[in-house]
């Protein structure tokens, strides 16, 4: 029994500077499902992200989230906006707090609990991600991969039914990769429902059940990571998946 | 590094200042001489306690006012931010007003119109005027502190579900600070330089100090230097620390 959880409708998305971003996208995602979006750079993948949590506005469209719909002028609830976290590629953690902090403070403003509870789960949440002796540490005492980390125990630590990674890890040097993706791949395999923006296809190949290719504002052709990788259907998809194999 | 970046030792820094100083002095002996003008320095140690009575009176106005003026310009900076076009409009009026007009003829207001009315003393007045003309700097100061925190701090404390409050005050005003923190020090020298137009409501700083050293003995220039080298004894290491912190900052972002 699975459950729409983002619905978009007909997405249309043009910046003040005339570039058409999105182009009519129809894109859905189910609970628990974990969807890969690739494409070439440019191509919209940012922005059908953005908008899913409205830190971009859809121009035109229809955005639904758990079943709720909104149109363009529609501003999300706070509760829905707490449900969704979100994945940078450049991380950005708090730089004037220490790695704790980067958690129990926005969890503190949010939830509102006591201190001792928001250590708890930060605690928890550093373990989680294996960083747990770095508890005190500030953000420029990590590597890159480390503030990754840090950056989905502090999404996680909100308790997010769905995760929304913008290149998680295109920021980080080679030997770095592994140790996000890991802490990624156990993410998926806990159930979470997850939208991956990723250059890193051996992740899309191991944990999507599907993956979208985009290319100039609109979905080209999505399926299941085998029949896509194997056989797409697109010239542009073929290209694609080859040129980042290579 | 290249050869011909090693500089000599005759070129070096320390080298280069003592010169440039003793030219100075030496200009300035020569032009003392010539000055038909009956130096009486003996006079000054007896009016030390007039001076030093004044130059305290100076420090504590001029760190009260960027003291108010840090909270008023702090609180300033966010109407810049406003998402309502009129209270942006109300902080540029405010900001070109009182930057763009004598701050001599805010204190005369400030304590002869609004001091009259509202029954204000001298001093509450003079610190009132310096606060409100230092507030506006520290405003400005402080709103480009907040522009230059990256967008991306924003963002994720927005995903993360704080309010657009929460963010402000957790997140970017405390980075907007810190990043401000070498402008707000060269604003405290500039207070200090500033606060010498107290003078002319009678508030006792250095520069009154000075003045009546100076009708109750014949010796004018001799305090006019004597004020200056106080004000630059003070000024020059604030200054200083000015550049330091500069420099520790860009090491640190770095
Ligand atoms: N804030 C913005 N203002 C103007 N143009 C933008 C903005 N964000 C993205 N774009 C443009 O929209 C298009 C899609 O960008 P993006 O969604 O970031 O692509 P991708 O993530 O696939 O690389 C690009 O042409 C980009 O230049
Ligand atoms: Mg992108």
């Amino acid at each position: 029994m699975s459950r729409l959880i983002v619905e978009l409708k007909n997405a249309h998305k043009i910046f003040n500077n005339n570039v058409h971003a999105l182009r009519g996208v129809d894109f859905e995602v189910q609970e628990g499902e974990v969807v890969a979006l690739i494409g070439p750079s440019g191509s919209g993948k940012s922005t059908l992200l953005r908008c899913i949590n409205q830190l971009e506005r859809l121009d035109d469209g229809k955005l639904s989230l758990w079943g709720k719909a909104f149109g363009p002028r529609e501003t999300i609830p706070k509760n829905l906006r707490q449900n969704m976290g979100m994945i940078f590629q450049h991380f950005n953690l708090f730089p004037h707090l220490s790695v704790k902090q980067n958690i129990t403070v926005p969890l503190r403003a949010v939830k509102r609990i006591q201190k001792i509870e928001s250590d708890e789960i930060a605690e928890e949440m550093l373990k989680k991600v294996g960083l747990f002796d770095k508890t005190n540490s500030f953000p420029h005492q990590l590597s890159g991969g480390q503030k990754q980390r840090v950056a989905i125990a502090r999404s996680l630590a909100m308790s997010p039914r769905l995760m929304l990674c913008d290149e998680p890890t295109s920021a980080l040097d080679p030997e770095l990769v592994q140790e996000v993706v890991q802490v990624l791949r156990r993410l998926a395999d806990e159930g979470m429902t997850m939208i991956l923006v990723t250059h890193e296809l051996g992740l899309a190949r191991n944990r999507a059940q599907r993956v979208v290719f985009m290319e100039a504002g609109k979905i080209i052709e999505e399926g299941t990571p085998e029949r896509l990788f194997n056989s797409p259907l697109h010239e542009r998809t073929k290209g694609f998946i080859s040129q980042v194999l290579r | 590094m290249g050869v011909s970046n090693t500089p000599s030792i005759l070129l070096s820094r320390p080298v280069r200042l003592t010169f440039v100083i003793l030219i100075c002095s030496v200009v300035s002996w020569l032009l003392m001489r010539s000055f038909a003008y009956h130096w009486q320095w003996e006079t000054i140690p007896k009016w030390t306690i007039v001076i030093k009575r004044g130059l305290i009176t100076t420090l504590i106005f001029s760190v009260a006012s960027v003291f108010f003026a840090s909270i008023i310009g702090t609180l300033l900076s966010l109407l810049s931010i406003s998402k309502i076009p009129i209270v942006r409009d109300i902080y540029a009026v405010f900001i070109e007003v009182v930057r763009n007009t004598p701050l001599l003829v805010q204190i005369l207001i400030g304590y002869f119109v609004i001091g009259s009315v509202f029954n204000l003393s001298a001093i509450v007045a003079g610190i009132a005027a310096l606060s409100i003309f230092t507030s506006a700097y520290i405003a400005e100061i402080i709103r480009g502190g907040i522009e230059s925190v990256d967008k991306g701090q924003r963002e994720a404390a927005y995903t993360l579900g704080m309010s657009s409050a929460q963010t402000t005050w957790l997140i970017v005003m405390p980075q907007a600070i810190r990043i401000s923190l070498p402008s707000l020090t060269g604003q405290l020298v500039s207070t200090i330089k500033d606060s010498s137009l107290l003078s002319v409501i009678a508030v006792q700083e250095l520069t009154l100090a000075t003045q009546q050293a100076i009708s109750n003995s014949a010796a004018s220039f001799e305090f006019w230097i004597m004020n200056a080298i106080l004000y630059f004894v003070i000024c020059f290491p604030l200054s200083r620390l000015v550049g330091l912190m500069e420099k520790r900052m860009k090491a640190r972002v770095s």
